[in-house]
């Protein structure tokens, strides 16, 4: 199985040195399928992301250069994988007693929070990145820089961040493990990525980030798309663009639905 | 067995939804209710996006209440001039409902007034039926003559318009089924079920319909209503789940069916007792989620847009 995949791996590789896939400062990185397609029974799906690292072609700061480093190999280094989806607007609320009954007396809203975020690493961002290249590349929920379009009351900012995450990964849109990138003689990498059946529709973007040192040497980045196909993404579209035939539609389908089965229920039991 | 639906975006267990589905027809004929006061929490509970539980929650409705709205009919149960006067309420009233609504989830409210408004009528509609029911029960275990099912005269008799509802034996101003059909197509609007729940005791104790045609005229108001709030929905959220309504009524027909055969072998007051029942009980249920801290403080929506 692992020798399969593997051998796809290599497969693919050479075809993406020739194809326009992107390569920049020596990483190659793919995914098994650029496109989701949701049918009628779609269940969630896993996606493989892999690539290699071609350690001739990884820039070597000027610094290391003049101490004579040929190559970065056989250094320690780390992978982080993240698959963000179409960004959002979400509000938040939260719930208090008020003499007795508990209704929402606080509210939030976050912008272009992403709608799916997953991340796959060697290890957790937290642990292998400096605070300011993590301030400069969010990685990682910890990190993760919320745009309040409106603020939370000030003392509650981190119960409001925490409840966020919280649903998110209640839901399975947002998950992170740090410890689920393989990587093979120091070169070859993958990781699966979970989409739920509720996974959002929309344009999705993969980043690979090479990291040796605290900081990212090397960043890659594939489109990936989530659509509907066939009837469902028909229905989803026509109830979109033309919705009040969509309606009457509906309607007429439930009216005849019923008729029909009454009728049928009749014959059946006289 | 899951199923992709294509609005609500999500997989759902068709055989889940099919007896959701049967246990709302079923008591939809049974007692004359949508079962709407049911389905809109079942598919809340399955994880189904509210906007979406409820639109097609209305679809649903009016493919079980077709099918039970004929089965009256055959028998003659249907009194079409009252159904249509509540119907023209109701369509009113759920214009004037969907305005409510809007504004309300804009301030973020609309929770709590769906949770009160049914903790309200639920538990005041039960309560109110089990206590009539139960008295009834009582003078006839007794030996005792039935109430007279006579309704005092009161301001109601004396507003003007009075018009002449023959197979409910009633001779009433149109402005009372008016107001009540309208009060139930805000109900429905706002709280996302068929209404049956209120509009079936508004029509025995306030409209003192017969009880025969009491089930027939609310599966046909119902009939009517939702179909309307459909398109409705449909045009303002787009959140109509076709395919969600249509495996929710084949659960839901099957259940239409077994209802109505069982509900014509019960006395009026034991159907009464039993709904009332059922509707006391949802209402205390939803009182206490209103009493009792969350689990989870937070929730969270998207915002469109």
């Amino acid at each position: 199985m692992l020798r399969n995949i593997f051998a796809a791996i290599i497969a693919a590789l050479t075809l993406s040195a020739t194809s326009a896939r992107a390569e920049t400062q020596g990483l190659v990185t793919d995914i098994s399928s650029h496109q989701i397609a949701i049918s009628s029974n779609f269940r969630g799906t896993s996606l493989l992301l892999f690539g290699a690292i071609d350690w001739s072609r990884v820039p070597i700061p000027a610094t290391e250069k003049k101490r004579g480093v040929a190559s970065w190999r056989d250094r320690p280094f780390d992978v982080i994988m993240v698959v963000t989806g179409p960004k959002q607007t979400y509000r938040i609320r939260k719930k208090s007693e008020v003499g007795g009954i508990w209704l929402n007396t606080g509210s939030a809203e976050i912008r272009d929070l992403p709608s799916f975020y997953a991340l796959a690493a060697t290890r957790d961002p937290q642990d292998i990145l400096l605070p300011e290249v993590l301030e400069k590349t969010p990685l990682g929920l910890d990190s993760m820089v919320f745009d309040w379009s409106e603020q939370p009351p000030a003392d509650e900012a981190a119960d409001y961040r925490q409840a966020i995450f919280r649903d998110r990964i209640l839901s399975g849109v947002y998950s992170e493990r740090p410890t689920s990138l393989q990587v093979l003689d120091d070169t070859l990498f993958r990781a699966e990525i979970y989409f739920p059946a509720n996974v959002p529709v929309g344009r999705y973007r993969a980043e690979i980030y090479l990291v040796r040192n605290g900081t990212i040497i090397s960043q890659q980045s594939a489109p990936l798309s989530v659509d509907k196909i066939g009837l469902e993404r028909a229905i989803h579209v026509f109830a979109n663009t033309r919705p009040a035939t969509y309606g009457v539609l509906c309607v007429i389908l439930a009216v005849s639905a019923g008729l029909i089965a009454g009728a049928l229920s009749r014959r059946f039991s006289s | 067995m899951q199923i992709y639906l294509p609005i609500a975006e999500l997989s759902l267990n068709i055989f889940l939804l099919l007896g959701m589905g049967g246990l709302v027809g079923f008591l939809s004929c049974m007692f004359g209710v949508g079962g709407g006061f049911l389905m809109t929490p079942l598919l809340l509970f399955a994880g189904v996006p509210p906007a979406v539980a409820v639109a097609s929650g209305a679809n649903e409705i009016t493919a079980a209440s077709i099918s039970g709205a004929q089965a009256h009919w055959r028998r003659g149960g249907v009194d079409v001039k009252m159904g249509l006067v509540l119907t023209a309420g109701g369509l009113v009233g759920s214009y004037a409902g969907a305005w409510i609504f809007k504004v309300l989830r804009e301030t973020g409210q609309l929770e709590l007034l769906i949770s009160v408004a049914f903790v309200i009528f639920l538990c005041s509609m039960g309560l109110l039926m089990l206590i009539e029911s139960g008295r009834t029960m009582w003078r006839r275990y007794k030996g005792m003559p039935p109430l007279p099912r006579r309704r005092s005269r009161t301001w109601a008799d004396s507003l003007p318009h009075k018009i002449r509802f023959r197979k409910s034996r009633q001779y009433i101003s149109v402005y009372l089924p008016l107001v009540i059909g309208g009060l139930v197509g805000m109900l429905v609007a706002i709280m996302g079920v068929g209404g049956g729940f209120i509009i079936v005791p508004a029509m025995i104790y306030l409209l003192n319909m017969p009880t025969n045609v009491v089930i027939g005229t609310s599966l046909f108001q119902i009939t009517m209503v939702t179909a309307a709030v459909t398109i409705f929905h449909s045009i303002n959220t787009q959140s109509v789940d076709v395919v969600l309504a249509l495996i929710l009524l084949i659960g839901a027909v099957i259940g239409a069916q077994i209802g109505v055969r069982i509900g014509y072998r019960l006395r009026g007051e034991q159907l009464r007792a039993l709904l009332g029942l059922i509707v006391f009980g949802v209402g205390l249920r939803m009182a206490y989620g209103l009493f009792v801290m969350p689990d989870e403080l937070f929730s969270i929506t998207t915002v469109i847009g």
